[in-house]
């Protein structure tokens, strides 16, 4: 009578200890993880800090115009440029007119017999090769050659 | 003996040797049986309570939460005092001053192994230390000793590579200014724990405190590229007429909101020390000066608004007024009866002191109280000028105020004033803090509407037809009043030492912007003529700005031959020369 219920306790016992033991690492383990979550958000709280006024930096107004002066040919609006949609002229389309201007879309594209079938939808511009007035060169002075597309003679 | 008694049990009762039994024994026997199982007693007591606190500390250790642990992660973060302020943007949302976790450098002298080559590898990594200082602090033999307070991460990774023992970090936060000079005077700066000295800083320090880092931003009513543009064109003016310092300020005509403001010599925000005392006066807020011309304008939209003249109305500017021992005389004289319309085109000073005249000294001091020139004006700045008046308010003072003289007020004060002459007629407040889209705050109403809409006809024609032609910025219909006013001196006026400023508002059908712009000093060139005054160096700094910030801004062009504006903005001179020489040029 006495063995078994020792028995029992003792197997109890040593289960609860398991669980316990089991509980206790798992809880350690996320506590591990948790600080290590945490460090990470501190981390990141002050890079993306560190990054948002390094942007502000490069993107002094001041810095971008000498940028700007120096490699592009942009300049201030001038109020001709400005305009909108309402103060433009209605486009006057003919239907024969349209015709001639999709036979010429489809001539710039290289193929004259598609024209008639693009009637209906609106016009695209021919593919133009980009062909720059001076070569870009990169900075070590390399030149830099634009893709190829096989139209190019 | 126990053996020997246990004996005497197994004999007696068998198989139950109950306690209880004890009552038979006798004597020193059951004495000795007492005391061994009271001793029995005690030590499984002892046990007892062992095992009790034992698996009270389990049930601590696991289930309920050990409080150092807790107590470690608290004391790693910056401790409140140091836990710095909240980040500053402009009305877009560009970062304009922000907190940033920084290491500083210190070393334990103790700890350093040898002082010579880790000040010579030191030195190497952060040139701008002085080899000396390092040398000796390394080798003080002290426990803490800063080497090099915020250095830049970059910095810090060197340093970290020298592996050289004894150097720490530790974590500092540092006021960071990104844009460097560009709103230093609205900014201000911190000192290097982080109170707020000066500017935005300084006002809103408690504020910014509570925030905290994380905190909701603090939002201004500045736009970075307006700014940049005043600062831009400032500069170049400053350095092209030699002038001492400038001023400029954008400002919305509707609500008072200042895009931009910029005094100039200014400083780098950063390193505030590094900058004379003199590049950290305000001149835009806290300086005040007499104007000069500029004030015409009010002088006008005073005589206006209380019907002491009509806009067909005149007066006799033939001769200079002479009173007591002054003169008033026109610098663009033209020697007869002026229209009201020419008084302010021609910026005739002997006109606007008769009108003044008309109006009266306290009619005077009425409508510039309510335009707020009298009392210092209400901005979120610290450093922010109260206004000189004439200690004596005579007919003299009445009639030199009328044109901008013998009375001192700051430019954004006045920019105020001039919002209200062509908004409506209603004075905002000026702020530095973004309005809420759509808020409009609540105005004084100072003239009437109608007399707002005549100075925004007159104001045109100043540009078209007068002093103010080079202000002109294709598109964008400016309309302003030039004013140059001599500076006070010792015993007198300097001739040769001017305040050109000119003031404007864009586009004049229904103004949104008001800009005004101030050179202190300025100096002629031969494409100006050696003039130095309004007409020549502020006015066409006007028409640059305008031309730049307009875009920026989304004020829409518009065409100004077409009949609709030029109907709006018809502004006939009323004058009564004879028919033929009407058209003749004005100088």
């Amino acid at each position: 009578m006495r063995w078994p219920v020792t028995i029992v306790v003792m197997l109890l016992v040593l289960a609860v200890s398991l669980g316990l033991y089991r509980l206790e690492s798992q809880v350690q383990h996320l506590e591990r993880q948790l600080s290590t979550a945490t460090t990470q958000l501190k981390d990141n709280q002050r890079n993306s800090r560190i990054l948002a006024a390094e942007l502000s930096y490069l993107s002094q107004p001041s810095r971008l115009q000498d940028l700007a002066l120096r490699h592009l040919d942009l300049a201030p609006l001038s109020p001709a440029q400005i305009s909108d949609l309402a103060s433009l002229p209605l486009k006057v389309v003919v239907r024969s007119a349209a015709n001639s201007v999709a036979n010429s879309v489809g001539a710039a594209k290289g193929n004259k017999d598609q024209g008639a079938a693009r009637l209906d939808q609106p016009p695209v511009p021919g593919w133009k090769p980009i062909k720059p007035t001076r070569p870009i060169k990169s900075r070590r002075g390399e030149r830099i050659v634009l893709a190829s597309s096989g139209d190019e003679p | 003996m126990i053996k020997s008694e246990a004996r005497v049990y197994d004999r007696d009762n068998l198989g139950d040797p109950g306690l209880e039994n004890d009552t038979h024994l006798i004597g020193s026997k059951a004495a000795a049986i007492r005391i061994g199982r009271t001793r029995l007693l005690t030590v499984a007591l002892v046990f007892a309570i062992s095992f009790v606190v034992l698996g009270a500390r389990l049930v601590q250790l696991t289930v309920i939460r050990e409080p150092a642990h807790s107590l470690a992660f608290i004391s790693s973060s910056p401790t409140k005092s140091t836990a710095g302020r909240a980040d500053v943007v402009d009305r877009n949302g560009v970062l304009l001053a922000t907190n940033l976790l920084t290491a500083s450098l210190y070393a334990d002298a103790r700890v350093v192994p040898d002082v010579a080559v880790a000040a010579r590898r030191l030195v190497a990594v952060l040139p701008e230390l002085s080899p000396s200082a390092v040398h000796e602090r390394l080798s003080s033999g002290r426990a803490f000793v800063w080497l090099k307070r915020n250095l830049t991460p970059t910095q810090q990774a060197a340093v970290n590579d020298l592996g050289i023992p004894g150097l720490y970090f530790r974590a500092e936060q540092r006021r960071l200014y990104p844009h460097g000079a560009l709103e230093a005077h609205v900014l201000g700066f911190t000192d290097v724990d982080g109170n707020g000295i000066a500017g935005i800083e300084k006002y809103f320090d408690q504020d910014m405190r509570d925030r905290g880092p994380e905190g909701q931003s603090l939002q201004l009513s500045l736009d970075v590229r307006v700014q940049h543009v005043l600062r831009d064109e400032l500069t170049a003016a400053m350095r092209r007429f030699r002038a001492t310092g400038a001023a400029g300020l954008v400002m919305n005509a509707n609500t008072g909101e200042i895009l931009g403001l910029t005094s100039l010599p200014d400083f780098d925000p950063n390193h505030p020390s590094a900058a004379p005392a003199l590049a950290r006066f305000n001149r835009a807020t806290k300086g005040v000066y007499e104007l000069g011309s500029v004030f015409k304008v009010l002088t006008v939209a005073m005589a206006l608004d209380s019907g002491v003249t009509k806009i067909r109305g005149g007066y006799d500017a033939t001769k200079p007024i002479r009173v007591a021992r002054f003169t008033i005389r026109d610098s663009h004289a033209k020697g007869r009866w002026l229209s009201v319309p020419e008084i302010l085109i021609y910026s005739s000073n002997i006109g606007a002191a008769k009108m003044a005249l008309d109006l009266g000294r306290d009619g005077q001091r009425k409508y510039l109280d309510r335009f707020g020139l009298l009392h210092r004006p209400s901005l979120e700045l610290p450093e922010v000028g109260t206004p000189i008046t004439p200690a004596r308010w005579g007919e003299i003072s009445t009639m030199t105020a009328s044109y901008g003289h013998g009375l001192a007020v700051s430019p954004v004060q006045f920019a105020s004033a001039f919002a209200a002459t062509v908004n409506g007629g209603v004075l905002m407040p000026a702020t530095l803090i973004k309005r809420k889209p759509g808020e409009r705050p609540v105005g004084v109403q100072v003239v009437s509407e109608r007399t707002s809409n005549q100075l925004r006809r007159l104001l045109r024609a100043v540009v078209e037809k007068g002093t103010g032609r080079k202000a002109s910025a294709p598109g964008y219909l400016v309309g302003g009043k030039t004013g140059t006013a001599e500076k006070a001196g010792a015993g007198g006026y300097r001739r040769k030492a001017l305040i050109s400023s000119f003031v404007a508002a864009f586009p004049m059908t229904a103004p949104e912007y008001v800009v005004y712009l101030l050179l202190d000093e300025p100096q002629g060139d031969g494409e100006t003529h050696g003039y130095a005054t309004a007409g020549w160096t502020a006015a066409p700094l006007t028409s640059r700005v305008v031309g730049r910030i307009a875009p920026i801004l989304g004020v829409r062009p518009l065409d100004v031959a077409a009949a609709p504006i030029r109907r709006a903005m018809a502004q006939p001179l009323h004058s009564r020369l004879p028919m033929r020489s009407r058209n003749v040029a004005v100088n």
